[in-house]
């Protein structure tokens, strides 16, 4: 999720490996290994450390590490790499926070144009050859037996309604979907206007998946699953090497139709493909001139897609890290690279790749025998449970959908100052003062004034359907926590698994399973929202009065008759402060829920973090932390006591 | 005509029981017994009779094992051994639906510290075990409140129990007490929350009721003088056992112990 994360230099063990293979290839230490011929081994072009973007897509990230290792094994080279979305990283490199970024599609992004420029970046080579882009569905739908769509060949044809039909959107059934790619990617905007040039933009929801890996999960799942799916993607991709993709056919590309569609303020009337992707190694113009030895190097490097693509689903397959990955393509394959850089340095970095024995464990380190792990077991159940049940969960999902777009239409079919009235309202009167109704309506003003309304009535839409799950399941389960021992003994372990677990990790399976959109966002905040309420029903309910129990005992109090009439109303003040907790747990979610795919204040606060618009972000995070203020104090109005008549505590 | 039979009734905790039985019938102290054994004898082989219509009072020194014989009475605490027969069931052999009828109907228990439910309102006290027999909620709101205006509550049905005071509370739990007109009525330390003038005024009242209804009542207290005012039969506890058991007047004139004299020897400047 790199793109989400803001940068943040990772410090590496490169470094101490640097200094380590240094030490090592001095003559002077080593004399057996400069035996055949003493090869003067060339010191690394760069005097410093050659900072890496990191590149965090799958091409982005091995071609990434293929550059790394060759320069640290090859030139003897300390590298490191700043984490961060493309916008960002792009952004480092102009200003010399980074050095190279290693694959850049070149005249794509805005930021990048303006670098190059005004020269402050220099685009180097051509890393891949054979790229691609644009809309793709799955091969097997369009050829071979069985195939659904047989003469779907070109994007125009997606107008036709059984095409729409067979691309429908759960969200918008009498719609298709179109995948897009998360808001913030540059194919992002030119995507949009393409939907809106070939005309599919009234009959396709133009769908932002929210974040990489949600879409690459999404079109995995489709594909697994043998479903139709129509979305943009690209080559060179694990996806392309994993999957046969079919590439619709587009109008052949002009520079005017492109300078059009590229243009985010341009009409968007007629569309085209993609320009051929050139796909470049970027460099930080100042750090070029320090090293042109490097840049000579950048120069060279080069793959065919499909040999990229090969590598990609070959690290996929094996479960590979994008650094081993390239250890072992420069290990297998030094025909392909031997070209790149000059005799000396090919030949320390073949001898560097043969002393690679492998295992590196420090001998400190755990035993490795004792290593168990149970990443191949999951992984086979996810991968079974998505192709095997996968139907019975989208079922599932759809109902969940269409309740949430019931409940959207309710709420929009509503007017604005008519469903201010009724939350003030609401809260008011059960509560015998008009300071919380001022609250919840002053709150309720703010976001409209925002320009959030829609966003909201949106986030609304979730958060009314993960409360009220989460009720439904937090109070019986925090009684059940309270009253019987199995119950005590078992629900605090299960509770911390659910709060501690990092939420992606259940997400992209949940993704998987459920479809990109609202269904998994509502499972990630009920998982997230329904603790508090649990650990404080039970401890309302434990610390309730023993001697007002008892007495309920005594009276010959059925259990539930002692639960209804004493302790739930002894816990009452506890469980509310649990509903306080799961509201803002809940909300505190939204944004990660957006980035499975569903829309509303958390979508914009991701796309202003996304797009590097601070205010943008800042402004809907406002807007949920006024949405969170207006809810509390709803809730806390309708599940709390009535307020004292006349403000004083009554009895006649 | 609600006569208590306690027969060779006992309660232990913890430790081994089994040797701590044969050192209690040895005749061993109860420290003796929770140093050797682990086992704490909170009640060790009571026997007696509560006559029907009387107050008696269970009285000794805190820890004596009062509240746990009280408690027994209506299996808030189940007994380790012993029988306990209400005229002539034995209710250490209910299983859980007659003891809830049991509870709902036969015996009521008034608590030291009130217990009454904070959130509903003095009405809705006094109804809750009518509320919890399934009587109708007019009619139980009805009766509770009859009961609230003879023991001097009426106005205050609406109020919630936090705006009274101490007296006023006990009387609320008192009326929720009476409200399911039970044969036996169990006090535990009922009044030794309250200051001493409210106090003799709701002892005043308990026995005017006495003597208008005629309750069996079993009223646990610390304090000889409550005890001597309030009991038709006095019962000494000390340590888990019964020290002694008879009328007020023949407990001053012939103490069974010295443990005895010493506990009603306090009382006699007060007379
Ligand atoms: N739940 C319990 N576990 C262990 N010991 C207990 C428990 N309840 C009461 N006891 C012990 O039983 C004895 C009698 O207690 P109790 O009947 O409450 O005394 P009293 O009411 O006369 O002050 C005391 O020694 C007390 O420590
Ligand atoms: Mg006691």
């Amino acid at each position: 999720m790199g793109w989400l994360r803001f940068p943040r230099v990772q410090a590496r063990r490169c470094a101490v490996l640097g200094a380590l293979l240094l030490a090592a290839l001095l003559p002077g230490l080593r004399p057996a290994l400069a035996s055949p011929a003493p090869v003067l081994p060339p010191a690394c072009p760069a005097g410093r450390p050659v900072v890496f973007a990191g590149l965090d897509w799958d091409s982005g990230a091995f071609l990434t590490a293929l550059e790394r290792a060759i320069l640290e094994r090859g030139y003897a080279c300390q590298t490191s790499v700043v984490p961060g979305t493309t916008v960002t990283l792009e952004q480092a490199v102009a200003v010399g926070d980074a050095q190279v970024i290693a694959e850049e599609w070149v005249g794509r992004s805005p930021i990048w144009n303006a670098a190059m420029a005004s020269g402050k970046v220099v685009a180097l080579g051509q890393i891949v050859t054979g790229a691609e882009e644009g809309l793709y569905v799955p091969d097997a739908l369009v050829h071979g037996p069985g195939a659904r769509a047989a003469g779907l060949a070109r994007v125009q044809q997606l107008a036709e309604p059984a095409m729409v039909a067979l691309f429908r959107d759960p969200e918008q059934p009498e719609r298709g979907r179109f995948l897009n790619c998360p808001s913030g990617w540059t194919c992002e905007r030119v995507n949009t206007a393409k939907l809106k040039a070939y005309g599919l933009a009234g009959s396709y929801v133009d769908f932002r998946p929210g974040s990489g890996a949600a879409m690459d999960a999404d079109i995995t799942a489709a594909l697994l699953q043998h479903r139709p799916a129509l979305f943009y993607y690209y080559s060179p991709s694990t996806l392309a090497g994993r999957f046969k993709l079919f590439r619709l056919g587009e109008p052949p590309y002009s520079a005017r139709c492109w300078a059009d569609i590229s243009n985010p303020d341009g009409r968007h009337d007629t569309g085209c493909a993609s320009p051929p992707a050139v796909i470049a190694s970027g460099v930080n113009a100042r750090f070029l001139s320090e090293a042109p030895g490097l840049g000579a190097l950048l120069q060279r490097v080069s793959l065919p897609a499909p040999v990229l693509n090969a590598e990609l689903a070959d690290a996929a397959a094996n479960r590979r890290g994008a650094d081993a990955q390239a250890l072992l393509f420069l290990k297998h394959h030094p025909e392909l690279w031997r070209g790149w850089v000059p005799a000396p340095v090919a030949e320390r970095l073949a001898q560097s790749l043969a002393r690679d024995g492998g295992d590196t464990a420090a001998a400190g380190g755990f035993p490795s025998r004792w290593v168990f792990s149970i990443r191949e077991p999951v992984n086979r159940w996810v991968a079974s449970l998505v192709a095997g049940w996968g139907g019975g969960f989208r079922a599932m999902a759809a109902r969940v959908t269409a309740l949430t777009a019931l409940i959207d239409a309710g709420l929009r079919w509503v007017p604005w100052w008519l469903l201010i009235g009724l939350c003030a309202g609401l809260t008011g009167w059960r509560r015998r003062s008009a300071g919380p109704a001022a609250v919840v309506a002053g709150a309720l003003l703010v976001i409209g004034v925002l320009g959030l309304w829609d966003a909201m009535l949106q986030t609304l839409t979730l958060m009314l359907i993960s409360v009220a799950l989460a009720v439904v399941i937090g109070l019986p389960c925090g009684i059940w926590a309270a009253k019987s021992r199995l119950g005590r003994a078992v629900t605090p372990p299960v509770l911390d698994f659910l709060q501690t677990m990092p939420a992606f990790v259940y997400l992209i399976p949940a993704l998987m399973l459920l479809g990109l959109g609202k269904a998994p966002a509502i499972l990630a905040m009920v998982i997230y929202a329904t603790p508090p309420l649990i650990r404080l029903t039970e401890l309302g309910i434990r610390t309730s009065d023993q001697e007002v129990r008892e007495a309920a005992t005594a009276f010959g109090a059925t259990p539930f008759q002692t639960l209804i009439h004493v302790e739930l109303p002894l816990a009452r003040p506890s469980i509310l402060a649990g509903l306080n907790q799961t509201i803002l747990m809940a909300l505190a979610m939204v944004v990660t829920a957006s980035m499975i795919g569903a829309r509303g204040l958390g979508e914009d606060v991701l796309n202003g973090i996304q797009s590097l618009d601070v205010g943008k972000g800042f402004e809907a995070g406002l807007g949920i932390v006024v949405l969170a203020l207006a809810l509390d104090r709803m809730a806390q109005a309708l599940a709390g006591e009535r307020g004292p008549r006349g403000g004083e505590g009554g009895h006649v | 005509m609600s006569e208590i039979r306690i027969e060779g009734l006992g309660k232990l905790y913890g430790g081994r029981q089994g040797e701590a039985l044969t050192m209690a019938g040895a005749g061993a102290s109860k420290g003796e017994i929770l140093a050797r054994t682990g086992c704490n004898v909170a009640l060790c082989g009571i026997d007696m009779t509560l006559a029907d219509g009387e107050i008696t009072v269970i009285m000794g020194l805190s820890g004596s094992g009062k509240s746990t014989l009280l408690r027994c009475l209506i299996r808030l605490i189940d007994p380790s051994f012993g029988a306990i027969r209400f005229d002539g069931a034995d209710i250490t052999r209910f299983n859980l639906s007659e003891l809830r009828e049991f509870r709902r109907r036969t015996a009521s228990m008034v608590f030291q510290n009130f217990a009454l439910l904070p959130h509903k309102t003095v009405l809705a006290n006094a109804a809750f075990g009518l509320t919890l027999q399934g009587v109708r909620r007019r009619e139980a709101e009805d009766r509770a409140a009859q009961w609230l205006g003879k023991l001097g509550l009426a106005g205050y049905e609406r109020a919630l129990p936090a705006t009274l005071s101490g007296g006023m509370r006990q009387r609320v739990g008192l009326a929720r007490a009476l409200a399911c007109d039970p044969d036996v009525l169990l006090m535990d330390e009922a009044f030794s929350a309250l200051d001493p003038l409210i106090r003799a005024e709701l002892q005043d009242q308990l026995l005017g009721l006495q003597r208008e209804l005629g309750k069996t009542i079993v009223f646990v207290t610390h304090d000889i003088q409550e005890a001597l005012k309030l009991g038709s039969r006095i019962a000494v506890m000390r340590e888990g056992r019964l020290e002694q058991f008879a009328a007020p007047a023949e407990l001053l004139a012939n103490p069974a112990t010295p443990y005895v004299a010493r506990f009603v020897g306090q009382a006699e400047p007060a007379r």
